[in-house]
């Protein structure tokens, strides 16, 4: 379970400003769902939240620890957060058993090499992805890079899962077989985020709403404040 | 310019922290510093045997005929010292690496920043600078090093060659009055050169790889940068490490 803390985030380009004084909380064992148009600053505030990008000013801490820091430091006893990527982001110079391999050669250098395939394959099965892990990304369609980004973000056990266009590029038997996992991970007390344009049932699933608009946070709050909130506002 | 000039130090300072941590990374970093030693040593030997080649023969047939007028012609020896040893050695190599290694390398990391890989990786917890940068640097300066040294002895060994099949020298006597040119200096001043080109070509390349923001079309803007920049910084190491050895 992780709390999201964003305190006072200030972003900006060589062109513009693109946070002012940004803050956020996010109570821990969240499904949140972050809602916004076209270039609202969703990408970038996932990044942030993710510790990919570090604030010019401010502070963001995932479960009590300053994100970026954290991650800097390189301290490999956990892992605060997981990012599923638009493209899946897989990593070209490597093949998808490599790709797979890499977080948890990182973060588990103590865990024996059987028990990492075991792992590797668990989830190669839940999938049904076969004879991949020899192929570099640039051989592999679309879906299947999606799924192997999925994968590398949920085989290290992350205390926070952060999903950009989750179901881009999926069919229909891939997006249930993830929903029913993110289901099964919620139910062990991981967070998540969700960021979709499409609606899915995972989207139902989300029990904190968080809207930005250019840029700037419209509004935030629990499922049932959100839903008091539209009411009043009809 | 101020903002990219104070990022470059941040990027170099960072560059060397990572490298202290090598060694707690080395079971991740190691694959990328094998390939890095592959494809900028190994894949390099034929282009560089084939310069070398030409460089040490042309050294030859150049210089013999000038210096056989001006009656002086076992000069050819402090030529080939100051020339190939001294110089070319180490500058050749050097630019076959930029156009070779720094512009792959380059077009590589500027790719990865564009399919969010370089984002994939911080997300993970794995510094870019530690698992991309700080290997092909290692890579880099391990590949040149040899690189040099071998273009040394094959442009040395042609020169010999060259001077024995159309002038009669003959090839132990070349050996031998070559040997007694060359001074420890000459030898220093390989491994120093080696090591400083190397260290710089694959630090520009890797900055300005990194350097690209979200479009593909930088790629290319920043490979010609890193190029322009790299032989540059070559040309200025190469006078300040010749001056400092043979004027100071």
């Amino acid at each position: 379970m992780s709390e999201i803390k964003l305190s006072s985030v200030y972003i900006r380009n060589s062109e513009k400003e693109l946070f002012s004084d940004l803050s956020l909380s996010i109570p821990a064992g969240s499904f949140t769902l972050l809602r916004g148009g076209n270039g609202s600053g969703k990408f970038l505030l996932l990044k942030v939240i993710g510790g990919i990008l570090q604030p010019d000013k401010g502070e963001v801490e995932v479960n009590g620890n300053e994100v970026y820091n954290y991650l800097a430091s390189e301290n490999t006893t956990s892992v605060p957060s997981a990012f599923i990527f638009q493209n899946g982001a897989m990593i070209s110079n490597l093949n998808i058993g490599e790709n797979l391999m890499l977080p948890l050669d990182f973060h588990f250098p103590q865990m024996p090499l059987t028990e990492k395939k075991k792992k590797i394959e668990y989830y190669m099965k839940l999938f049904g992805l076969k004879n991949i892990l020899n192929v570099r990304p640039s051989n592999l369609e679309p879906d299947i890079l999606k799924l192997a980004g999925i994968i590398r973000a949920f085989i290290v056990e992350p205390g926070l899962i952060i999903m950009h266009e989750p179901f881009e590029k999926l069919d229909d038997d891939q997006i249930n077989i993830f929903e029913k996992l993110v289901e099964e991970e919620y139910k062990k007390g991981t967070s998540f985020i969700l960021s979709s344009r499409i609606n899915r049932k995972l989207s139902n699933m989300a029990n904190y709403i968080v809207e930005l608009y250019d840029h700037k946070i419209e509004w935030s709050g629990t499922i049932d404040e959100f839903r008091n909130n539209l009411i009043l506002n009809d | 310019m101020i903002k990219q000039v104070v990022y470059f130090i941040n990027f170099c300072a960072e560059v060397l922290v990572q490298f202290r941590k090598i060694i707690r990374r080395g079971h991740v970093g190691i694959a990328v510093l094998q390939k890095q030693i592959l494809f900028t040593g190994i894949d390099a030997f034929t282009i560089i045997s084939l310069t070398a080649l030409v460089i040490g023969g042309l050294i030859i047939i150049q210089g013999n005929t000038i210096f056989v007028n001006l009656g002086n012609s076992s000069i050819i020896y402090t030529v080939l010292v100051s020339v190939v040893t001294r110089e070319l050695g180490t500058f050749i190599p050097a630019l076959i690496i930029v156009a070779r290694s720094g512009t792959a390398i380059t077009t590589e990391l500027g790719n990865m920043v564009v399919n969010n890989e370089i984002n994939a990786l911080t997300s993970m917890g794995i510094s870019p600078v530690g698992y991309l940068v700080v290997p092909r640097i290692a890579g880099v300066v391990l590949s040149v090093l040899p690189l040099s040294v071998y273009f040394n002895i094959i442009a040395l060994l042609a020169a010999g060659a060259v001077y024995q099949v159309f002038y009669d020298v003959i090839f132990l006597d070349f050996i031998f009055n070559l040997a007694a040119e060359i001074e420890l200096n000459d030898i220093l001043i390989i491994l120093i050169k080696s090591v400083v080109f190397g260290y710089t070509i694959a630090l520009l390349a890797c900055f300005h790889g990194l350097q690209v923001m979200v479009a593909s079309t930088e790629v290319p803007q920043r490979t010609s940068k890193a190029v322009v920049h790299s032989i540059a910084s070559v040309i200025v190491f190469d006078i300040i490490i010749t001056v400092i050895f043979y004027f100071m």
